[in-house]
């Protein structure tokens, strides 16, 4: 079952490798929703669109149980969880 | 020749294939394979270069690659995900139900009433489109998107190269690069066609090479309907003159296939089925920029025209994005009871801006339809709009209209548009086709996303 959703969260991000020649390997590594806390196991893909000038990175993650998509808009570096799914049909 | 991989290379193949690509781009291009081919009785000796890479099942593979949690059920990829929403793509274990594009969802759920539907998301699929161009980039001069899961490339000629190892390392590097889900079938032959033949011999994840040693093999395993182009008139068109195996189809002579499409097509296929090549150029020109559209119900004129407008938009963007105007336009319309319409017109300017081409769509209609705004006439299911004739920029100036006036305003339009998001200036007559003809699947003019 999908839900989708569009509330701000807390993300903890890992940023490596970032010099003059390459940019930055990002990956999230936990989220905060609501009350609960999500370890990051798996980053299924991750991809970028523009909305006018702002980038938009989109992360497709597993944490625990459930499958998240994450939103971090480059412009203000504010993250949204955009869905939530348990991979099981509606 | 199927080739079993075995084991990983021992090297890359990349930095040594991209050198010599360009180093043999026209020496060793297949050219020189295509030339007075008439007389041509045998199959190419050439050796193989054409590769073709298919991504299966592209959308679905993508949507199983970005959620885990979907890998390995039956998933399809849908334009909504409502019942009759129509199934774009479904995943390799949903075909194994026997789901089909072009099903509705309805229909795919009944045949398999687990199957999960996920709406399209074209901008993961461009994305992985292109990382795949940019990683095959590497590996030749001359790589060619044909569609957006489907590339073809040209290997240069590298002594003691080897097709299945490339392959080989090519599949190895999308799943370390690009996602471990994704799965490429790869076809290698001496021409376009049967490289794309090659890659669909053993889906999902195969590899195949048709040369001058195996074709025949080959072609005596398939149905004339595997082969690409020969749809259900084609094929009863080859009954016609007596053809109804691929190896009589390689046998017949070209009269006998000239007769049977009584077109050129009896020519190509003679020299395709041979391994060669028609015509010098890998790239298909853009003739044509168009958009269509399925109504959710069958609406007015008063309801549709705005989504017109849209569309008309959406098209005329794409039209200026790659420096082109248009001097002619078609517009199409299914309407609601089953019948169509469909007009086009040419004119003695080139268009290139919002107004003019939506205008010159609804002269069209009224005039050849015959009503006026008001009228009623019959709800129209589906649009299909299309500009063709292009030229580059708008052509030649003209005394009657100020064009470079036109075309800054139309700059500036798309300029504000580009900064603060799609539709953010519009016109008027777009009003009510918001929730209308949402982001399609298309991939030129695609630039990757910039890291962060």
């Amino acid at each position: 079952m999908i839900q989708r959703i569009s509330e701000p969260v807390s993300v903890i991000l890992s940023s490596v490798g970032a010099n003059h020649h390459s940019p930055a390997h990002i990956r999230p590594l936990s989220l905060r929703w609501g009350h609960h806390e999500y370890s990051v196991s798996q980053v299924g893909l991750r991809h970028t669109y523009r909305d006018g000038i702002t980038r938009h990175h989109v992360f497709s993650v597993l944490g625990g149980n459930l499958f998240f998509r994450l939103n971090l808009n480059s412009d203000n570096l504010s993250w949204t969880l955009e869905e939530v799914s348990d991979g099981l049909p509606d | 020749m199927a080739c079993l991989i075995r084991g990983d290379s021992s090297c890359d193949q990349r930095s040594v294939l991209k050198k010599n690509s360009r180093l043999q781009a026209e020496k060793n291009s297949s050219a020189d394979e295509r030339t007075d081919l008439m007389g041509t009785q045998t199959f190419n000796q050439a050796p193989p270069r054409i590769m073709h890479i298919d991504l299966n099942s592209c959308f679905a593979s993508v949507e199983q690659q970005a959620n885990p949690l979907l890998r390995d059920k039956p998933i399809a990829v849908v334009h909504s995900d409502a019942p009759y929403g129509c199934i774009l793509a479904p995943s390799v274990q949903a075909k194994l139900w026997g789901v089909k594009t072009g099903m509705t969802l309805q229909e795919g759920r009944d045949l398999c009433p687990w199957l999960i539907a996920r709406v399209a998301d074209p901008d993961k699929y461009r994305e992985v489109h292109a990382k795949l161009a940019k990683l095959l980039d590497d590996y030749s001069d001359h790589v060619i998107p044909k569609s957006i899961d489907e590339f073809m490339m040209i290997l240069p000629s590298i002594q003691g190269s080897n097709h299945c190892m490339v392959a080989h390392e090519i599949k190895s590097h999308i799943k370390s690069e690009i996602g471990d889900y994704l799965r490429v079938s790869i076809g290698v032959s001496t021409n376009q066609i049967l490289a794309k033949l090659a890659s669909g011999l053993h889906k999902p994840d195969g590899f195949d090479v048709i040369d001058s040693h195996n074709f025949m093999d080959i072609y005596d395993s398939l149905p004339l309907q595997e082969l690409c182009g020969i749809n259900v008139r084609n094929e009863a068109r080859l009954h016609r003159v007596g053809i109804f195996t691929v190896r009589q189809f390689y046998q017949a002579d070209i009269q006998t296939l000239h007769s049977a499409f009584e077109s050129v097509l009896g020519r190509y296929w003679y020299i395709y089925l041979r391994g060669y090549e028609v015509g010098a150029d890998y790239h298909s020109p853009v003739k044509s920029f168009g958009q269509s559209y399925v109504l959710p119900r069958p609406m007015e004129i008063q309801e549709w025209r705005p989504i017109l407008a849209k569309l008309v938009a959406k098209a005329a963007r794409r039209l200026r994005a790659s420096g082109f105007s248009a001097s002619s336009i078609y517009l199409a319309l299914r309407f609601g009871d089953g019948t169509s319409w469909q007009a086009s017109h040419k004119t003695d300017n080139f268009m290139f801006d919002d107004v003019s081409l939506l205008t010159s769509a609804l002269n069209l209609y009224y005039h050849s339809v015959g009503v006026d705004y008001h009228s009623p006439v019959k709800p129209v299911k589906k649009i299909t709009f299309t500009c063709f004739d292009l030229e580059n920029d708008f052509g030649q100036l003209s005394c009657l209209r100020d064009l470079v006036k036109e075309k800054l305003l139309t700059e500036s339009q798309d300029k504000i548009n580009d900064k603060w998001g799609e539709y953010t200036l519009t016109y008027g007559s777009m009003i009510g086709s918001q929730n209308h003809v949402r982001d399609a699947i298309a991939f030129d003019n695609y630039e990757p996303g910039s890291e962060m």
